[in-house]
């Protein structure tokens, strides 16, 4: 069944999971009438270690992505969506040695999730995070320092995780809340 | 004192400790601890009011203390506070960050959770950020001394219904100990987290306007009750900060009498 779905953030995983929702068969808008929020972690990566960052750039990688979370959740409760979700990456769980404000706010991002599970649940709202591989966000493959991904690949937006957001934005989704899924392709198993 | 938790005096002799937000609850209870084990122990407190008198309760106690007024909300009082501890004590080898602000219930769509957020953010997220660019030179020079503690909540963990913004704000810092830990690790300074739930004042506060909330966490915790800053977080915290601890790194240790049992 086809959703009304917004995906906000301006980054390459955001543009490749709207193409990829839209080859499943869901219209993304940003018009008034909504059935799903799709907020895609969008930091500015910098590769820097913790003493290279200036304030501008912390903001930049932590307050503005989480604000224009909060601002896209509160946006999409008051056009009527059901289904919330954030896409981030696994940095937030493993740390990341360089960005490590990028890996702060992709464990915020995972906390907001259930923090807004929790208040909205009995609105019938549903709110859940995916975590992909952090390459998909723009980091460097040398830096991701976890395990082996099983699958071998961290996967593609387009193809391997559009139908994991579709599902969370599915009424198959329903019981589904404060979770985070991880597709990674079977690196970070926690 | 109950024997168990007893103070171990030799343990931080010739260190140097910062702890922010250390004028009340926990923060004083971490203070209080931290001198008793040897430690010199800055009390860096937004208020002479508050901070003032735990050091005189540390000196009284015939520990080290001083008090450094300083507001975590921004940058240049913590780099001021660093600056001061490494100018009176000649090195800085442990860092606790404990103080926050703005953890007020509140509904994520309320139009004001800007309020809220702004202070949350501030005092947890930047405050670590500052804390770690100011006082990391120095704890990478402490080497395997170097200690980076940040107190978080079980609610990083769990979400908060009542505080919704309050646990992304924790959260953050779980990140930037496990991100520190990898930095910093090849020095061999260790960052990890603390995650309490104990007596302080904002909890007295929700007490006093819930008569029940008190029985009711008591009644959910395995152990029965709800911690003491000095004798239950104060101890944890002094482990982790000892040499006992060098090989625990990037952690979250939830101390809330077994309440949280997902890790």
């Amino acid at each position: 069944m086809s959703a009304r779905i917004e995906v906000t953030g301006t980054n390459e995983l955001a543009v490749a999971l709207r193409d990829g929702l839209r080859r499943l068969g869901h219209v993304i808008t940003d018009t008034e009438e909504l059935d799903a929020v799709v907020a895609v972690h969008d930091s500015p990566v910098a590769h820097a270690s913790i003493e290279d960052y200036t304030d501008d750039e912390f903001a930049a990688c932590w307050e503005r992505p989480i604000r224009s979370t909060i601002e896209s959740f509160r946006s999409g409760r008051t056009r009527g969506a059901r289904r919330f979700v954030v896409v981030t990456s696994t940095a937030g769980m493993s740390g990341a040695e360089t960005d490590a404000p990028i890996a702060m706010t992709s464990e915020a991002l995972r906390s907001l999730v259930k923090s807004t599970a929790r208040q909205w649940g009995s609105e019938g709202r549903t709110v859940n995070a995916i975590a992909v591989d952090p390459v998909l966000l723009g980091a460097e493959a040398s830096t991701v320092s976890i395990a082996p991904r099983a699958l071998g690949t961290p996967g593609t937006a387009q193809w391997d995780i559009a139908p994991i957001v579709a599902f969370c934005c599915s009424d198959e989704s329903h019981h589904l809340t404060g979770t985070t899924l991880v597709a990674d392709g079977g690196s970070w198993m926690p | 004192m109950d024997a168990v938790n007893a103070p171990t005096p030799d343990r931080l002799v010739g260190r140097t400790a910062i702890v922010t937000g250390a004028g009340q609850g926990v923060g004083r209870g971490i203070a209080l601890r931290l001198a008793a084990d040897g430690a010199n122990v800055v009390i860096a407190a937004r208020r002479a009011e508050t901070g003032e008198p735990v050091a005189a309760e540390i000196r009284a106690r015939g520990g080290e203390a001083v008090c450094i007024v300083t507001d975590v909300a921004e940058r240049a009082p913590i780099e001021a506070c660093v600056a001061a501890t490494v100018e009176r004590y000649g090195s800085l080898e442990i860092v606790v960050h404990n103080a926050l602000a703005g953890a007020i219930p509140h509904r994520l769509e309320d139009t004001d959770y800007e309020t809220h957020w702004d202070a949350m953010s501030k005092t947890s997220a930047w405050a670590s950020f500052w804390c770690a660019q100011a006082a990391g030179p120095h704890l990478l020079a402490a080497g395997r001394r170097g200690r980076y503690v940040m107190l978080t909540s079980p609610s990083a963990l769990e979400g908060s219904n009542n505080i919704p913004l309050y646990s992304p704000a924790k959260a953050a810092q779980r990140a930037l100990a496990k991100s520190l830990a990898k930095q910093w690790g090849p020095a061999g300074v260790t960052v990890n987290c603390v995650g309490p739930v104990a007596e302080s004042p904002a909890l007295a506060d929700a007490f006093a306007g819930n008569a029940a909330l008190k029985t009711a966490i008591e009644a959910r915790t395995p152990l029965r009750r709800i911690g003491d800053p000095e004798l239950d977080i104060g101890s944890v915290t002094s482990f982790l900060v000892s040499d006992d601890a060098g090989y625990v790194s990037g952690q979250t240790i939830i101390c809330d009498g077994g309440s949280f049992l997902g890790l």
